[in-house]
């Protein structure tokens, strides 16, 4: 680590504690979600009846936010456009930490790019609609205005990049691979770069404590992950049994 | 779901989480200075029309303005021109594709314009 500006250094640090907090903040909850035991079967109904069945449910509905959909049309068409274009946005910069790049990034990089210019207009429908429609604005926490506030930030300072205020991305991809490689280089003193860096930073220290560890809990939610078959099967709890 | 099936389940977000760090970390070695792109000299000038570190972030907005410029608006003249770039860099597979295949960028200047 010697030899690096202090700029570099304070952010080398950064990333690492961050990249702690952010992997051992994701074990600890999803180690949590996976030991605690299942007292009762409280598959929602209509569920299968299968293992299988419950499997292709979840996958499906990963896929295309099939329960919300049943559950809120305007929610879905916000919060479905959201995550698919993430999806797009974390594609794109794949092309960063990966040496060398497989070829198949390369070439979906312009359709990507379509998608992340999209970005902020899921987030400021999501937004609007917490303040403009009473029973959301209602139950709203300030938690929930955070993400969407931090997600939007990053993604303006994201396109800011590309569009307004270009950066040396061969620096940047060295200063990312350093980081990755255990041997930090010197990161480009872009100011746009910093901003986007840092609050991209904030999101991952911040996202095993919040809402957005509903990425991982989708896969324990009993409701959705139990199979109906209660008269078929007695369900016995672990810790019952013994 | 069983314990052992979740525990299964989480450690495999995890490790999906991780891999791009782990595919990198692991075809590149820990502990060793990152690959960087190793250009060839420029030649026939020892600077470039405008400084380095401005080109290195901005080149290609001189690039794709001009040709819209140039091309679509039919205004001839303009400053500089690609094949200016080429009396310098004369060699594109060991100047402009070493950073472009680095960075995973490709340049389209070259569906058009002939550089070997």
């Amino acid at each position: 680590m010697s030899g690096l500006s202090p700029l570099s250094l304070v952010y080398a640090v950064l990333s690492y504690a961050v990249t702690a907090v952010f992997f051992g903040g994701l074990l600890h909850k999803l180690w949590g979600y996976a030991v605690t035991p299942n007292p009762l079967n409280i598959a929602t109904t209509p569920a299968p009846a299968t293992r299988g069945g419950v499997i292709v449910s979840n996958i499906v509905n990963i896929a295309t936010f099939s329960s919300l959909f049943k559950g809120n049309r305007w929610t879905w068409i916000g919060g479905y456009a959201f995550h698919v274009i993430l999806l797009a946005v974390f594609a794109r910069h794949l092309r960063l930490f990966l040496h060398p790049v497989p070829p198949l990034l390369v070439l979906i990089q312009p359709v990507a790019l379509l998608g992340a210019l999209l970005l902020p207009l899921p987030l400021i429908y999501l937004l609007a609609r917490r303040k403009a429609v009473d029973r959301y604005a209602w139950i709203s926490s300030p938690a929930d205005y955070f993400v969407l506030v931090l997600l939007l930030l990053i993604g303006l300072s994201g396109l800011g990049l590309k569009f307004v205020s270009h950066s040396d991305m061969v620096g940047i991809k060295q200063f990312l691979l350093g980081l990755v490689m255990a041997s930090p280089v010197d990161m480009p003193p872009h100011p746009a770069f910093i901003i986007h860096f840092t609050l991209v930073l904030m999101l991952a220290a911040y996202f095993p404590f919040s809402k957005l560890m509903h990425a991982g809990g989708v896969f324990f939610s009993p409701t959705r992950t139990m199979v109906d078959d209660p008269r078929e099967r007695r369900h016995v709890n672990p810790w019952a049994a013994k | 779901m069983n314990a052992k099936g979740s525990i299964a389940i989480a450690i495999t977000l995890v490790a999906l989480i991780a891999a791009p760090l782990l595919y990198t970390a692991a075809g590149n070695g820990l502990f060793t200075k990152p690959p960087a792109p190793q250009l060839a000299k420029a030649v026939n000038a020892t600077e470039c029309v405008e400084p380095a570190g401005w080109m290195r972030a901005n080149h290609m907005n001189l690039l794709t303005h001009q040709r819209d410029l140039i091309v679509r608006e039919g205004e001839r003249g303009r400053k500089y021109r690609i094949e200016g770039c080429a009396t310098c860099h004369t060699k594109r597979a060991e100047f402009c594709d070493r950073c472009h295949s680095y960075a995973g960028a490709k340049p389209e200047c070259f569906d058009c314009h002939y550089l070997p």
